[in-house]
This record gives C-alpha cells, sequence and structure tokens, in this order.
C-alpha cells in the first residue's frame, strides 16, 4: 500500500483559518467551516472517491444516504482538526489541552532507558503529539516527509516542550534507519508513522475486514535496537480539547531471537490496535486513499523515498525471499 | 578469514539473502540496486553487524554512504576504522 501523498489544504486556508481565529475564536472558525465543507464533501470526486473504501469497511451496514452522512461527518471532523492545528499548538497562539489515557503508564514508557519507537497513524489530530513528546525531556527523532507544499509543519511551540525535536528525513541514505537506530541506542524516541507506506518493505496486515499493506520498518527499527515498541494517536474531542490514546504493541523481549515474525506480528496489533480506536473516533480517520486497493498484493510499492541517493534507484520490485514481505530492489 | 569473505557470509546468512551464492558473490558487485539488492533495513541490521563483529561504529551515514557500495569498499572502511586498527 503507497500512500497517495496528497495534502489538503493549502497555505492560505491555514492562514485565512488563523485569521478568522483571531479575530472570531475558535467557535466562530468552525461556524466558517459549515460554508466550505459542502464543497469538500459532495462536489470534490477526488476526495469522495479516497474516502469510500474506508467508510464501506468502517460502516458496512449502512445505506448509500448513511454513508454520505459519515461522508459528511469524517470530512468536518478532518477540516475542524486541521483548524485546531492551525490554531493551536502549531501556530504560537496556543497550545492542546490533552486528556492522557492511562497517563502513567505513558510517563513510565516516556521515562524508560530504553529507545522507544511510536508508531503514530494519520488520524486525529496527530501534530498534538509532538508537543507531549518533548515533555519526556528526551530528544524526539520523527522520521517525516517535508512536503514543502504543506501548508501546516510540525514544530516545537508548546512551552512545555523540554526535550529537543530532530526530523529525519526519509529521502536521505538508506531512509534515515541508520541516524534512527542509533537515536534508538542512545535512549531516544524515534516516532514514525506505521499507516503509510511510501516505498520499502510492507507486510499484509488483516484490517477493517480486508487485508492491507503496512511499512515494517518501524518494527524492524525496534526489532534491531532492543528499543520500546507504542502505537499512539491523539484525537480532537472538542473544543481545543484532545484525547491521547496508546498501547504497547510488544516488549523489547519479544524481538529475542531477531525473529523477523516479530514484524509480522507487530504490525498486525498496530492494525487491531487502530481498529479499536476507530470503533471508538470513526471519523478521525484521514488516510484519503483506498489502503485495501489490490487487497495487500504486490507493485504498489515501487516509488520509493527510502531510495538511497547514490545507491541503485532501480524501482523493480521483487518478492522478496521472505515470506509475506515485499520489497522494493534497490530500496 | 579475509574481512571480505565474513562480510559476504554475514550479508548472506545473517540478512538472509538467497539470490547469490558465495561463489558468485563478487567483491566489486553493488550491494544495493541491481546488485547483491539489499535495502536500507539491510543496511541498518549490516550497520549493527559491523558494529558488533568489527566495533565499527556508524551514527550517520552521509560521510559513509561510499563505503557501502560494495563488500571491498565496506571491507577498506573496516580495515580503516575497526577499534583495533
Amino acid at each position: 500500500m503507497r500512500s497517495a501523498g496528497r495534502s489538503y489544504g493549502t497555505r492560505f486556508g491555514v492562514a485565512f483559518f488563523v485569521t478568522a481565529g483571531r479575530l472570531i475564536g475558535l467557535r466562530g472558525a468552525y461556524f466558517l467551516l459549515y460554508f466550505i465543507v459542502p464543497y469538500y464533501t459532495f462536489l470534490r470526486p477526488s476526495i469522495r472517491r479516497a474516502a469510500f473504501p474506508y467508510l464501506t469497511r468502517r460502516f458496512p451496514e449502512r445505506s448509500r444516504l448513511g454513508l454520505e452522512l459519515c461522508l459528511w461527518r469524517q470530512v468536518m471532523e478532518f477540516a475542524r482538526t486541521m483548524v485546531d492545528q492551525a490554531l493551536a499548538g502549531i501556530t504560537d497562539s496556543g497550545t492542546f489541552d490533552l486528556l492522557v489515557d492511562r497517563q502513567p503508564e505513558l510517563k513510565r514508557l516516556l521515562a524508560d532507558d530504553h529507545g522507544l519507537v511510536l508508531v503514530l497513524a494519520h488520524v486525529g489530530n496527530w501534530r498534538s503529539l509532538m508537543p507531549l513528546l518533548g515533555i519526556s525531556g528526551k530528544t524526539v527523532n520523527a522520521i517525516l516527509h517535508r512536503d514543502p507544499e504543506e501548508p501546516i509543519s510540525v514544530t516545537w511551540s508548546d512551552p512545555r516542550s523540554q526535550g529537543t525535536l530532530n526530523v529525519i528525513d526519509p529521502s536521505s541514505p538508506f531512509g534515515g534507519l541508520v541516524e534512527a537506530v542509533a537515536a534508538l541506542e542512545r535512549g531516544e524516541i524515534v516516532a514514525i508513522m506505521g499507516d503509510r507506506s511510501w516505498g520499502g518493505r510492507t507486510v499484509g496486515v488483516p484490517f477493517l475486514g480486508g487485508t492491507v499493506r503496512l511499512p515494517v520498518s518501524p518494527y524492524a527499527l525496534a526489532r534491531l535496537s532492543g528499543a520500546r515498541l507504542v502505537a499512539i494517536v491523539s484525537t480532537r474531542l472538542g473544543l481545543g480539547r484532545c484525547g491521547l490514546y496508546f498501547d504497547e504493541i510488544l516488549a523489547p523481549s519479544a524481538a529475542e531471537g531477531r525473529s523477523r515474525d516479530f514484524e509480522r506480528m507487530a504490525a498486525t496489533r498496530y492494525a487491531a490496535f487502530m481498529e479499536a480506536f476507530l470503533r471508538r473516533f470513526p471519523y478521525s480517520w484521514f488516510n484519503f486513499f483506498d489502503m485495501w486497493d489490490g487487497e495487500g498484493g504486490s507493485g504498489r510499492d515501487s516509488q520509493s523515498s527510502f531510495v538511497p541517493t547514490q545507491m541503485g534507484t532501480s524501482t523493480n520490485e521483487r518478492q522478496t525471499r521472505r515470506e509475506g514481505e515485499h520489497r522494493v530492489r534497490g530500496e | 578469514m579475509c574481512v571480505e569473505n565474513e562480510l559476504k557470509q554475514m550479508i548472506l546468512n545473517d540478512l538472509g539473502i538467497k539470490d547469490i551464492e558465495l561463489a558468485d558473490f563478487d567483491d566489486n558487485m553493488p550491494l544495493f540496486g541491481e546488485g547483491v539488492g539489499l535495502d536500507s533495513l539491510d543496511a541498518v541490521e549490516l550497520v549493527i553487524l559491523i558494529q558488533k563483529k568489527y566495533g565499527v561504529k556508524i551514527e550517520t551515514i552521509d560521510k559513509q554512504r561510499d563505503a557501502f557500495a560494495s563488500v571491498a569498499t565496506l571491507a577498506e572502511f573496516i580495515r580503516t576504522n575497526r577499534a583495533d586498527a
């Protein structure tokens, strides 16, 4: 599964809502969305095409009309989250109030001397996680594509943050994974998206009644470094409030023996965690592309931004020697 | 055993590369792309194996990426940087 990688939103849109938010407040900015969201919901075929594969799987019992209502709620949730990100936490205008599920356990994990791999997802307000992670006082290494067109960037803007944010570019040699392992061995945090593959090795796992291919790199990083592995998401709960939910996917001891089964097992547990989250917050899913396209088959992972810049750039795909994994030759 | 052969054994056995026989594994064969066909995760694993076996620590790949061109270049890099060099 390779992401379409499309950003909905523009710099102009962000600037508009930042200005509107400052003038009329967050509620006022939300109100303006009622004039914009109908266009994106009902008149943008690309969004409709991209959203329905998820909605039909999440709500298989719904009629066509019911799915239209779900689409409206999903796009509205996405728009409100974008406004939140534009107005709070990302800009200097404020911070999110985060309600942390099982806070003592999260603090224990963040304080652990092991490295920590945090597997994020394009759900809810994932950017609101960054300031929280900074509270740990550790360096957070975020493996993130820097899209020059991205209207909202990831920065530390929360005054509570004590750590350092280091963005690792996955288009650097070996996908930045050598730097990531070194950081984990120093006991730092590495944050990486687990729900989109931008090329590279993937593994097929069950998700919402079908099979999707998820990247194996988050789990390989944990396996190779002995780091803890935690899935973590954040979603909008209301005006200026976010909820944070997490689960330790597998303990480091599960990686002993360096079995590659660890990666499949971990990806399966991550998908199960995401399903549980989406049962509770179904409209917080912001992957607007068909993850199930091909039902986990190969042939879509050939464009790789993990390609080392001077170490072979062939994109001929082959099925890996390792059962169940796919890789890009020359990645 | 020379470093070149040790590296080849490491790549074939520890990284699970089955497409190439040891006898066909030339020292100058590209490790990535159309050569041996390693990928970024293999590279990370190789870095860790090299660190354990030879004490050569690689924390950033920017300056050392040329060393990963082939077994020959990697062996030379290890000989130059190993702890007992």
